[in-house]
């Protein structure tokens, strides 16, 4: 316990220094600033706002990070509350509640309640995070390269199973993130691979590019002739138009414990994040709430449960990402990408060998959620007149936001047109109905399964039943088989979900 | 003649996802296989061509007897997106990032009808300004502003 006490003062000293502080604040507001801009999701925030921290030292680099990380979301909450035009999937359960309560003129209440939510899930899931991940990351250190292929195994399959209507598409768009993964010369043989005898391929192609072409460029160009809803110009959301009633405090009081606990434990699991723990959390709404018919015409617990959850989940989701350095979500392993980047490598020994950065990050999370608390509440009606401005103002911005951003990092004018090339290929392949997130998992998970595999191979002499002989190997790679196989067995009951949570 | 209905965006994307697989296979193939005790670098993107081929054939079978459509495409933004993009590359290293922001904006906004010289023209300055705040000024990267090459 005292040790305990030790790590959290040693993350909160780390977190408050003025500058870390400062960067935290920073993080916040242009992740709310980019999040709240119609139909950029968190993905594509964190993508576009990567660069700003390269040239931070790690530690201040990942505190911001996981401001933007916030702010992204909590942005993307304010969107698709006031315009029912949710950035992820996750947030589209919020619009269900959420976008009627603003139709009604209730749009203020539902964006306090949004943030009280999301910071109390926030909150619980940090003393999860707290606990939990220094006891997984000592179980990590007896675990298997034949365990970490399995476990990447499971959580890609359950990352394009669980959600999503077509677990084909999203399974081959995790196959090809792999193969982009390995882009490049091999760590191992030195064979450079799937270069096409471009010299600027050798090195593979950066995560930066891809995260900002795929989900930045990509959705510049699907938004373009879009444009925001005419009745928004006319709302007025004033700080005292926010203020719950005390009937809306006590009734959401219970939806925000429900949503917190499953959020925290959903988000642990591998490849469930926080889309499932938000669609789980309405679910669980429907069926235990005191108000569960009056559920999706706009009543407070219909937004604080999923939010809650949301946000629990998404935090969560980091514990396997930085313990075992395996990431459950497209959103998680972006950060752990941004986390190589800057020289960390997630994984067993981050705890004991960083722990200046792992207590630093859990104690800047809290402080996130609390400048998040306190930020949003009295700068929402910024955040509104954001959503006010028409898209064809904005779109030029955000292009030569990503632009320069790209070309801050390594001052090439290829990788401009890169970003380019792949924005076109993401629109496409949006185009088609495949879903983009997971190609990303895929990406960041390529080097690392293709290693394992290797290295239990080499260990077990070409002995393909290391895959299966110990019991937690056989336990996980089952798990895996299980859940390829769900979407068959649950063609049913994703019926009836999907008529229980209606998508208008 | 009977016709077979083909769900067209799977039918399409199952025939992308195949080929990608089979070229991804004929690449790797290319490369050392190794044995099974001591894998070369060929081997896992062999076999992830071939899951792949194997997943775009089941989309492809998925596709047949469902209807549905293509939601129209934005070419014109994508082309517009490209452009913008590899002017701003283009300008960037000789004439710096004033002109770079100034011209990709300009284009930017041939991406839709409503375009307006005295808006866009305001915009892009307006734009341009930001930038300069931002990115030279507050976070200090090592970016010319203006290039004048001689």
């Amino acid at each position: 316990m005292m040790e305990f006490i030790g790590h959290a003062g040693q993350g909160f000293a780390t977190a408050l220094s003025p500058q870390t502080l400062l960067f935290c604040f920073l993080g916040v507001t242009a992740g709310t600033f980019i999040g709240v801009l119609p139909g950029i999701g968190p993905l594509a925030t964190i993508a576009m706002l990567l660069p700003l921290t390269f040239y931070l030292d790690p530690t201040t680099a990942i505190i911001m990070l996981a401001g933007i990380y916030y702010g992204s979301q909590y942005g993307g909450s304010t969107a698709s509350i006031l315009l029912n035009l949710p950035g992820t999937a996750g947030a589209s359960v919020t619009c269900l509640d959420g976008y009627p309560m603003a139709r009604a003129g209730r749009a203020g209440v539902a964006l306090c309640i949004t943030t009280i939510a999301s910071f109390a899930g926030g909150c619980f899931a940090i003393v999860v995070m707290a606990v939990l991940s220094p006891a997984l990351s000592k179980f990590a250190l007896m675990m298997t390269s034949a365990d970490y292929f399995a476990l990447m195994l499971l959580g890609m399959i359950a990352a394009v199973t669980l959600i999503g209507d077509a677990p084909l598409k999203g399974l081959a768009m995790v196959v090809f993130g792999l193969l982009v993964g390995l882009m490049g010369t091999d760590t191992i043989s030195g064979q450079i691979r799937f270069a096409f005898d471009m010299p600027y391929l050798y090195d593979g192609l950066p995560l930066v590019l891809v995260a900002m072409g795929m989900f930045g460029a990509s959705e510049v160009i699907a938004s373009i002739g879009s444009d925001s809803a005419e009745w928004l110009a006319k709302q007025k959301i004033t700080l005292r138009s926010l203020m719950p009633t005390r009937e809306d405090m006590r009734r959401s009081h219970a939806p925000i414990w429900r949503g917190s606990i499953l959020g925290s434990l959903v988000g642990v699991l591998p490849g469930a994040g926080s889309t499932i723990a938000a669609f789980m959390a309405y679910a669980v709404e429907k069926r235990v709430g005191p108000n569960r018919d009056a559920l999706g015409s706009g009543i407070v617990e219909g937004v604080a449960a999923p939010e809650s959850a949301n946000n629990a989940a998404s935090q969560t989701a980091l514990i396997p990402a930085l313990t075992l350095g395996v990431p459950g979500d497209a959103t998680s392993a972006l950060m752990l990408g941004a986390l190589l980047i800057h020289g960390i490598a997630p994984g067993p020994t981050l705890i004991p060998q960083h722990p200046e950065i792992f207590w630093g990050l859990l104690a800047s999370f809290w402080i996130g959620n609390l400048i998040l608390l306190i930020l949003n509440l009295p700068l929402v009606g910024l955040w509104v007149s954001m959503l006010k401005i028409p898209y064809h103002i904005l779109y030029p911005g955000i292009l030569v936001f990503i632009a320069i951003g790209i070309y801050s990092v390594n001052s090439s004018h290829v990788d401009v047109i890169m970003v380019g090339v792949l924005g076109v290929l993401g629109y496409a392949l949006s185009l088609l109905k495949f879903p983009i997130a997971p190609l990303l998992l895929g990406y960041i998970l390529g080097p690392l399964m293709e290693a394992n595999l290797r290295r239990s191979l080499l260990i077990s002499g070409g002995d393909v039943s290391i895959f299966w002989e110990q019991p937690l190997t056989l336990t996980i790679m089952l798990l895996a088989l299980i859940l390829l196989l769900l979407p068959l067995a649950t063609k049913g009951w994703r019926r009836r979900l999907a008529k229980e949570l209606p998508q208008d | 003649m009977r016709s077979i209905r083909l769900e067209p965006t799977d039918a399409i994307g199952g025939v992308l996802v195949t080929l990608i697989g089979l070229v991804t296979a004929g690449i790797s193939s290319q490369y050392p296989i190794g044995r099974i005790s001591n894998i070369g670098p060929g081997a896992f993107p062999l076999a992830l061509g071939i899951i792949m081929v194997l997943l775009g054939l089941g989309i492809i079978a998925g596709s047949v007897g469902r209807t549905g459509s293509i939601p129209q495409p934005n070419w014109r933004a994508a082309g517009v997106v490209m452009l913008s993009l590899t002017c701003f590359a283009l300008l960037i290293g000789s004439f710096g990032l004033v002109p770079a922001i100034l011209v990709s904006a300009f284009i930017a906004r041939f991406a839709d009808n409503r375009f307006h010289f005295r808006r866009v023209f305001v915009l892009a300055c307006s734009l341009a300004l930001l930038c300069w705040v931002i990115f030279i000024a507050l976070l200090g990267l090592p970016i010319a502003v203006l290039e004048l090459p001689l």
